[in-house]
């Protein structure tokens, strides 16, 4: 853990700020006062989450969006969207903030089978699956075939649009792109979520990963039930308030379960059994 | 090991209580102009109320105060800087009723899960807990159904037991360091065991508002009428009292406060899963959005996730909210509905 007591962060440095989107930014940190016990490599796995601190603002938790082979630093996917957050757009590199975690559970445990992965992402949903992908790319061997759904409200809200488009052209992935209302770039379907299956017809053996609005998460799970994913194979990790990361505030409290603690990542067969509806 | 067991009058326990504030804060039930009781940290020993039902407020104030520090934190143009809390001194509370001392050991549990709650056990670890058993039942509470009282078999530090002019001592083996603290005791004869047992047995025998097993499984199967949770929903106003008064109910938030010196310090503060903001997302989205949903996680998570979990209920019948309710919701009258 990069912090060594529960509800105190390790101060960490902004080193680059990245505009994303009209409102999304992505901020690369450091960790301040490194340690030999305290080293950052393969400290967290894709899926995780840290509490950053806004010193003064407050705290929020924030998927990490860098893959956990990027070392020495986290990159984190902020979009301005509340108090804390809105605090986080005004920092300028050099700014000091806290880090606690990283919390809560990740995408991959135990599907060793699978050789079909696919990502759906809706709008900010995308930081987390890409860390996974930034993941999976790294070992073809264990990961060949990767597809990436995306989409975003317009062409201009297109998170890590330069990234999603190299990867496009270099073939190590197939990506599809939809943006909710046009105009769009060439290449990319103008529409709701749904419109990104259209061109599948069987995905039984994939393994899915979903992170997006709940409407889009929605729509998604049911294409992928009509393609005959199996429900076990449908992973979403969900969006909840929280105020601790530890399970201990209570916000994130969902039937029997703490999103952070024994989520974020649930499968849907999960869900359904406790009872959630999606 | 067994617990061990010894009696002392109640002129020596006033002594013993007047030893130990000499060296440590003792918290105990002390009555106010108005005729209430409370849990206050006393200066008269004196003045320390025996006779009463059960205090205003519960034990979660002197562990999960209404407001606490986490930290302090500074900052300095681009740096910031954080500093941790001070040390914790010592301290005793004297005159817990069963209820709350179980409602006490359910929220070590709750703060033990996953990943131990620093603030809480530093000031847990420091306290030494004199729990008095109930000689009786009170309107509102229901110890017996919620299995916690009125006179604990387990889970306490120290238990007295008022029986004939003397209280009965009970030491929980694993505090044995509070039978060193402990003066003017004397052995516990057969006679006084039997006084206890047969108290014990007396208090067993009133019948149990409801069937908590009945009511986990009514809850876990969803075979609850639904106009029970129209009709809760229709009258709770929302305010949170029952959840702020709760000794169990333990949800947070977390703010940071820049005081007037330029002080600054990370805050957490009770809240209540009533406020319609307490699942909402920056953006909008709530997941919980009806005063139904809200209640019903209530109940849900008190009497089946908490007894799924840490093998007790999460509602130990002390009655509070049940008294203090403004919209008369009435959670006794409203479990025993779940139960039928």
């Amino acid at each position: 853990m990069y912090n060594r007591e529960l509800y105190i962060p390790r101060i960490a440095k902004i080193k680059e700020i990245k505009t994303l989107t009209r409102d999304t930014k992505l901020f690369r940190v450091v960790f301040k006062n490194k340690g030999p016990e305290l080293s950052l490599e393969h400290e967290f796995l894709p899926g995780q989450f840290v509490q950053v601190s806004v010193f003064g603002a407050g705290e929020v938790p924030i998927s990490i969006a860098s893959s956990p082979q990027d070392e020495g630093f986290l990159e984190l996917s902020i979009r301005r969207v509340g108090y804390v957050s809105s605090h986080f757009h005004k920092l300028n590199v050099g700014n000091e903030i806290g880090i606690r975690g990283p919390y809560g559970n990740y995408f991959l445990k135990g599907h060793n089978g699978a050789k079909d992965f696919l990502f759906a992402g809706g709008g900010c949903g995308l930081a987390p699956l890409r860390s996974l992908i930034k993941y999976m790319l790294s070992d073809p061997r264990r990961f060949p075939r990767l597809t990436v759904l995306y989409g975003a409200r317009t062409k201009d809200d297109i998170l890590f649009r330069d990234e999603l488009y190299a990867l496009r052209e270099s073939d190590t992935a197939e990506v599809n792109l939809s943006v909710d209302c046009g105009p769009a770039d060439p290449g990319c379907e103008i529409g709701v979520v749904t419109t990104l299956f259209k061109k599948f017809k069987d995905l039984r053996d994939t393994l899915a990963f979903l992170c997006g609005p709940s409407l889009m998460m929605h729509f998604a799970i049911q294409e992928l039930l009509n393609l005959r994913v199996k429900p076990e194979h449908i992973i979403l990790s969900l969006e909840r308030y929280m105020k601790c990361g530890v399970g201990k505030c209570g916000h994130c409290y969902l039937k029997d379960k703490y999103v952070c603690t024994d989520g974020p990542v649930f499968s849907y067969k999960d869900l359904k059994e406790l009872g959630v509806e999606i | 090991m067994k617990i061990k067991e010894y009696t002392i009058t109640k002129e020596n326990l006033i002594a013993l209580l007047k030893e130990l504030t000499k060296s440590k804060v003792v918290i105990a039930p002390l009555r106010n102009e108005f005729d209430e009781v409370l849990l206050l940290p006393v200066k008269d020993v004196d003045k320390i109320v025996f006779d009463y039902r059960n205090t205003i407020n519960n034990p979660k104030d002197y562990f999960l105060p209404q407001c606490e520090p986490l930290f302090s934190f500074l900052i300095n143009g681009d740096s910031c800087e954080v500093r941790p809390l001070e040390g914790q001194e010592e301290f005793i509370i004297f005159g817990l009723r069963p209820c709350d001392t179980r409602a006490l050991g359910l929220l070590d549990n709750f703060f033990k899960r996953k990943f131990e709650d620093s603030p809480y056990f530093r000031k847990r670890k420091s306290c030494l807990i004199f729990t008095l058993a109930c000689r009786e039942y009170f309107e509102d509470c229901f110890c017996n159904a919620a299995k916690s009282g009125p006179i604990l078999e387990e889970g306490f530090d120290v238990q007295l037991i008022p029986i004939k002019d003397k209280f009965f001592i009970q030491i929980d083996p694993e505090r044995l360091e509070a039978e060193k603290m402990l003066c003017y005791l004397d052995a516990a004869k057969e006679e006084d065991k039997k006084e206890v047992s047969d108290l014990r047995d007396k208090l067993l025998r009133y019948k149990s508002p409801f069937e908590l097993n009945k009511v986990y499984q009514n809850l876990k199967n969803e075979r609850v009428d639904p106009k029970v949770w129209q009709d809760i929903a229709s009258r709770c106003q929302m305010c949170g009292l029952c959840l702020f008064i709760c000794p169990t109910c333990s949800c947070f938030t977390v703010l940071d406060r820049i005081y007037p010196d330029d002080s600054r310090e990370r805050v957490r503060q009770r809240d209540a899963c009533y406020f319609l903001g307490f699942s909402r997302l920056a953006g909008g989205e709530n997941p919980v959005k009806t005063n139904e949903e809200m209640v019903k996680r209530k109940y849900q998570h008190k009497l089946v996730q908490q007894i799924d979990e840490f093998g007790v209920s999460g509602c130990v019948g002390c009655g509070r909210c049940v008294s203090s309710c403004v919209g008369n919701v009435n959670w006794l009258q409203n479990i025993i509905k779940i139960a039928e």
